[in-house]
């Protein structure tokens, strides 16, 4: 299938996803009845609406920033969640929502934004330092080091909960278990400041992300500033999902699911994953987002526990795949 | 013309190469021999600007190459280095095109380039294969057809780390035509090889070089004597005059 043909198709398929998630809910809501003061209008323009979008960022946003992740370390199990880049993230943001309790409102809700940012770029360097040797990207490494990074940010979360007061406990695990049920218009403006840069300049990075996947001697002979490559990417992964941990909590495998199906469909080349991946990443988020709601009818699953039933299974799937090609792990 | 004047390199306390001067002319090959270790590759890669000597300079044209901007520098010389860690299922056209990105084509031109490359190496048959699933002397033949397709107008220097080590006889031969066809145009060229009779037929300056020293530098006859062959790789070589050069054989 042509780029063009399957770049239609995502795009045919987001105003189908759109409309069903607008319309799938506890509340039964009927589009021509949403102008008005009725109880539907406000659950249309206050809940649905907002989550919506904050879903079709945060999905794009990961997904892309998965892919990125992949050519950064040049390794495609390189997932920002399985490598602790969001872990990372989250326990940045979870010491800044313990400690400032109420308080963390404050800055227009940027706080937990920049907190999980700085985490995310903390722990996104640690990877790159720890998983790359001289004889390139070691995926022992790499995923050894993941595992380390997501224990200590599960124990530094664990000690979070046990001193946390009532209030913050509560906040905490919810917003660990990756959720996307309370989204608000302030929360999407917070995250539209963090995506804008993202999805601007990461697909401009595409043929360079290229260049890195052929070995930083080669891309550094081809003329690529290597150093300073790998320094934006990290700061754009880090901030994208950042973000996105900071609002959503963790929603896992849509950085690993994603790129692999586009990669599937058109091959690696940057320039094409990049923006088909946040194109799928924010169709496929909301899929997911629209099965939380009606799983368990009338509740509500955590987004995160659905994207981690579909990509737990997926990741071993790859793994089997790679076992049997050999060598290529 | 790329001067290296008295290259010093060291690694965790361990020399790798001691007091190195060469010149590399254009339009002339010159071939680095020596055993494994020897310093081959550290030599390379100081040529090439990639890393710093720790004394010593490296001047392109009155200019440092270490100092140059790296897309000016990717313009002017190419390399060919051993390790070639690509793991993404690129098609093989894609990887020769990636070769072009310095040259700044339109995507006419880089198609046509692409082209050109892919049957200069005889790759036509492959080009929509994917790269990772091509065989390792394959794999060879697509990453050295990328860096030849790096070898613009401008271009004043190619380097080249044992690049025929995975490929056969033919390709080989083919490899070295094309190098010829490269220096022709006023490149200068230096490659490492380990086949004596390959560096015999390519070179027009052979370097030997032994534990980070160079041990000798002039022209084949003048350097690949028995002697000093049998001495460099600590095994008795033997050397036989014909029409076509010298022919070389160890046991």
């Amino acid at each position: 299938m042509s780029d063009i043909k399957i770049s239609g198709l995502f795009w045919l398929a987001l105003p189908v996803v759109m409309v069903l998630s607008l319309i799938t809910g506890p509340v039964s809501v009927d589009l021509t009845s949403i102008f008005g003061d009725s109880v539907a209008s406000q659950v249309f323009w206050q809940l649905r609406v907002p989550r919506l979008l904050l879903t079709l960022l945060a999905g794009a946003l990961l997904a892309m920033t998965g892919a990125a992740a992949q050519s950064l370390f040049r390794n495609s199990l390189a997932d920002p969640g399985l490598i602790g880049i969001s872990a990372g993230a989250a326990l940045s943001a979870g010491v800044v929502m313990v400690l400032l309790g109420s308080s963390v409102a404050l800055l227009g809700g940027l706080l937990l934004p920049l907190a999980a940012f700085a985490g995310g770029v903390v722990t996104t360097v640690l990877v790159a330092r720890l998983a790359v040797t001289l004889q390139g990207v070691s995926v022992t490494n790499m995923l050894l080091c993941g595992i380390a990074i997501n224990a200590i940010a599960l124990a530094g979360l664990g000690g979070l909960k046990y001193f946390a007061a009532d209030n913050e406990l509560r906040q905490l695990s919810f917003w660990l278990l990756g959720s996307l049920n309370h989204s608000r218009w302030q929360d999407l403006l917070v995250l539209l400041v963090a995506a804008l840069p993202v999805l601007w300049l990461l697909p401009r990075y595409g043929q360079k992300l290229n260049l890195l996947l052929l070995g930083e001697q080669q891309a550094s002979l081809l003329g690529l500033d290597v150093v300073r490559c790998k320094r934006v990417m990290i700061l754009l992964i880090a901030l994208g999902v950042g973000a996105v941990v900071a609002l959503t909590g963790i929603i896992g495998f849509v950085g690993l699911v994603v790129p692999h199906l586009v990669r599937l469909m058109t091959g690696p080349d940057n320039r094409r994953l990049l923006p088909l991946s946040g194109l799928l990443g924010a169709v496929l988020l909301t899929v997911a987002d629209i099965l939380s709601r009606i799983l368990v009818s009338p509740a509500e699953l955590p987004v995160g526990i659905v994207t981690a039933l579909v990509g737990g299974p997926f990741f071993l799937l790859l793994l089997t795949r790679r076992k049997q090609e050999s060598g290529i792990c | 013309m790329l001067t290296a004047s008295h290259l010093n390199l060291k690694r965790q306390g361990k020399p790798l190469l001691q007091d190195i001067s060469l010149q590399l002319i254009p339009g002339e090959v010159t071939v680095l021999l020596g055993p494994n270790g020897a310093g081959k590759s550290s030599l390379l890669s100081l040529l090439s600007g990639l890393y710093s000597p720790d004394s010593g300079s490296v001047l392109l044209d009155e200019q440092s190459v270490v100092a140059l901007d790296p897309q000016l520098r990717a313009c002017y010389l190419a390399m060919y280095t051993q390790q070639q860690p690509l793991n993404f299922s690129f098609q093989v056209d894609e990887v020769v095109a990636l070769g072009c990105y310095p040259l700044q084509l339109s995507a006419a031109e880089m198609a046509e380039r692409v082209r050109d490359y892919l049957s200069q190496f005889e790759l036509e048959q492959l080009s929509q294969r994917q790269y990772t699933r091509l065989s390792g002397g394959e794999q060879q033949r697509v990453q050295v057809a990328r860096v030849m397709a790096q070898v613009g107008s401008q271009c004043r220097v190619l380097l080249l780390d044992e690049p025929v080590s995975e490929m056969d006889l033919k390709y080989q031969q083919l490899l070295m035509q094309r190098i010829r066809q490269v220096a022709a145009t006023g490149v200068a060229v230096c490659c490492v090889l380990h086949d004596l009779n390959l560096a015999a037929q390519l070179a027009d300056q052979i370097v030997l070089l032994q534990n980070g020293r160079m041990l000798a530098a002039g022209t084949v006859g003048e350097v690949m004597t028995e002697a000093r062959l049998s001495d460099l790789y600590q095994v008795s070589v033997r050397k036989v005059e014909t029409d076509a050069g010298p022919l070389f054989s160890s046991r």
